[in-house]
């Protein structure tokens, strides 16, 4: 077995244990916090299954033996956890329907939209961040200092809002909100990934002068490498390091901030429908989506090792 | 014929003047020392042979030849031809000297592939042959490892080899052994000596260690406060110093036949900084020697023992 693929399992067995320890702690404070809303949970059910006007006292009720919420928090959180262990996620309790099933429906245009968001920040950060990383301090750079704190200020509900006034009402380049096609795509991405570079252009910036201003550079220009070939062959990839890293410390952002933006746009994803969950105090919808999210949280977090490992072969030996 | 001619060199960061008139010549095959404390402008000076200063940093006056061909304001292009081809240059810090990313083979054979000088196969050949001939046990295996699993003296031989590979007619060595243990110091500048022996390379040594100077060099060149004030064959210097600066950092030496315990000798006061130059010689505020005759700049005199001072020391002084 190669060095590198006796890592890539050791990683991987700690990122399964991590998974197990996620799953557990997602379950028991979700459920918790669903607890701990006020109003009766049975009510609010019964008035997403029949409507407002069509349910009585009665059908509450009968929700509330029909979903076992009428026994206490302990024993309710103990047949959820066994069933998690079964891989059963449980059924709707609004539509009845299965909560895997609908997770696995929305969770790919969730991933769509993450994507999306990535790549944007990425077109933005990268370009902006090699340019201004090659001059640190000159006018371009506080030019995007300025820029970046002004959007990183900004809440991404916000400036969605804001990007949908002017592109989709006024401008009508784009439309305002749901999934139809890829020009959806564009406006919720543009507002997470914007979010995301505004700090990422900044780390890119860093990490390219700091490579441009190492010892090996010069000596590499000793060696006969024109400044063009220095960039390509030794300092791209040396200021890739920190910024694959620090794409996996965005992940908690860009998690957080697909919810929010799904909400905004419409979006037929994860978030959007964890929020419907949550003001339909539908349990189980809440209580998979949120150990989803948090699963998907740590594969990420795994994809971005195994690229780190990929750039850079130190301690690949250890 | 000289092989490096330098003439009157100046070098200015904006209105503050670094390097100030520097004259300074080295043969085919000989070992030439340039000796200075730290700001003396000696690193500049080789950095601007060799074509790389800082982009903060120009050169305002006087003349660089190479093989009797300017180089200084001759188009990039040619820089970039002589560097890793005619001329070559290894620095102070080893470890940091060399990608930390890239296998060491690689940075050795560099330098010729970028000169088309041989194919990649042909190149990673020549590297194996150059890391075994600086004395790099298992050449063959070791060409495939990082910097990070090599030691400080390793590193050293590593950039060595880069530097040899293209069997440049000059090398020059910025403190090339600074960073390192004094037992490594040996054996590394041996390797520098032998090498270059082997090849006819040309040594231009940056040192402020008069030891490596007496044991290396065949000529020196002592710089103070940015100007050479004195140059000369390494045998007079060291028999019959003539500048009073050059006399003082001769007995800052330790000497083993001197008395134990007895007090070591340092040059009273401190190295002005460029923005306090004295008008004049600018040796004058810490020599014993200076009267009102110092003011006025003292010119490099002519001849094979060459001094800058008004009242240079004669036989029989020190």
């Amino acid at each position: 077995m190669t060095p590198f693929a006796k890592a890539a399992l050791a990683t991987l067995a700690t990122r399964g244990v991590q998974a197990i320890i996620v799953a557990l702690i997602v379950g028991i404070v979700s459920f918790a916090m669903m607890q701990a809303l006020p109003g009766d949970a049975a009510y609010r059910i019964a008035a997403g299954r029949y409507g407002y006007d069509m349910m009585d006292a009665a059908s509450a009720e009968a929700v509330r033996i029909e979903l076992g919420l009428d026994q206490p928090a302990l024993v309710q959180m103990w047949t959820w956890l066994k069933a998690l262990a079964q891989f059963d996620l449980g059924t709707s309790a609004v539509y009845g329907t299965s909560v895997a099933e609908e997770i696995g429906a929305q969770l790919g245009y969730s991933l769509l939209l993450a994507a999306g968001a990535v790549i944007t920040s990425l077109l933005i950060a990268l370009p902006v961040g090699i340019v201004t990383g090659l001059r640190p301090g000159g006018v371009l750079d506080r030019m995007t200092l300025a820029v970046s704190i002004f959007l990183r200020a900004i809440p991404a509900f916000a400036l969605g809002i804001v990007l949908v006034l002017v592109f989709a009402v006024q401008l009508k380049l784009f439309p305002v909100a749901g999934f139809k096609g890829a020009s959806n795509l564009v406006l919720p991405s543009l507002t997470l990934g914007l979010g995301l570079a505004a700090v990422s252009n900044r780390v890119v910036r860093d990490a390219v002068a700091e490579a441009m201003s190492a010892d090996w550079r010069l000596f590499a220009r000793t060696k006969g490498l024109s400044a063009r070939l220095t960039l390509t062959r030794h300092v791209l990839r040396n200021a890739s390091v920190p910024v694959v890293a620090y794409i996996g410390v965005q992940l908690a952002y860009l998690i957080e901030g697909v919810v929010i933006v799904e909400s905004v746009f419409a979006w037929p994803g994860i978030g959007h429908a964890l929020v419907h969950a949550i003001f339909g105090r539908d349990i189980a919808m809440v209580q998979g989506t949120a150990l989803v999210l948090g699963l998907t949280y740590v594969a990420l977090n795994l994809c971005i090792d195994l690229a780190c490992r990929g750039i850079d072969p130190r301690g690949r030996a250890a | 014929m000289s092989l490096l001619e330098v003439t009157d060199l100046a070098v200015a960061a904006g209105s503050l003047q670094l390097v100030d008139g520097v004259t300074l010549d080295v043969r085919p095959g000989e070992v030439v020392a340039l000796v200075g404390e730290s700001g003396s402008g000696k690193s500049l000076t080789a950095l601007s042979v060799i074509g790389l200063l800082a982009d903060s940093l120009r050169i305002t006056r006087g003349s660089i030849r190479f093989d009797g061909v300017p180089v200084h304001g001759a188009g990039g292009q040619d820089m970039a031809d002589l560097r890793g081809n005619g001329l070559a240059m290894i620095f102070q810090e080893p470890v940091s000297s060399l990608n930390p990313l890239m296998p060491i083979g690689a940075q050795v054979a560099e330098s010729l592939i970028v000169h088309g000088r041989a194919s990649a196969a042909d190149a990673a050949q020549q590297a194996v042959r150059m890391l075994g001939r600086v004395g790099i046990p298992d050449p063959e295996r070791r060409a495939h490892q990082l910097p990070a699993e090599l030691s400080g003296g390793m590193c050293q031989r590593v950039m060595i080899a880069a530097a040899l590979i293209s069997r440049p007619r000059l090398l020059i060595a910025d403190e090339p052994t600074t960073a390192l243990d004094v037992t490594i110091q040996a054996q590394i500048l041996d390797l520098i000596r032998d090498l270059a022996e082997e090849e006819g390379t040309a040594v231009l040594m940056i040192t402020h260690d008069m030891g490596i100077v007496a044991e290396m060099a065949d000529r020196v060149c002592v710089m103070y406060g940015g100007r050479v004030v004195e140059q000369g064959d390494v045998h007079d210097i060291f028999r019959q110093p003539r500048h009073p600066y050059t006399a003082m950092l001769l007995r800052t030496i330790p000497r083993l036949d001197h008395p134990p315990k007895q007090e070591l000798f340092a040059i009273p006061g401190n190295v002005p900084s460029p923005r306090n130059w004295p008008q004049g010689c600018r040796f004058k505020t810490r020599c014993d020697r200076a009267t009102a005759q110092c003011d006025a700049t003292p010119a490099l005199s002519e001849g094979a023992h060459r001094v800058a001072c008004f009242h240079p020391l004669s036989e029989g002084m020190t």
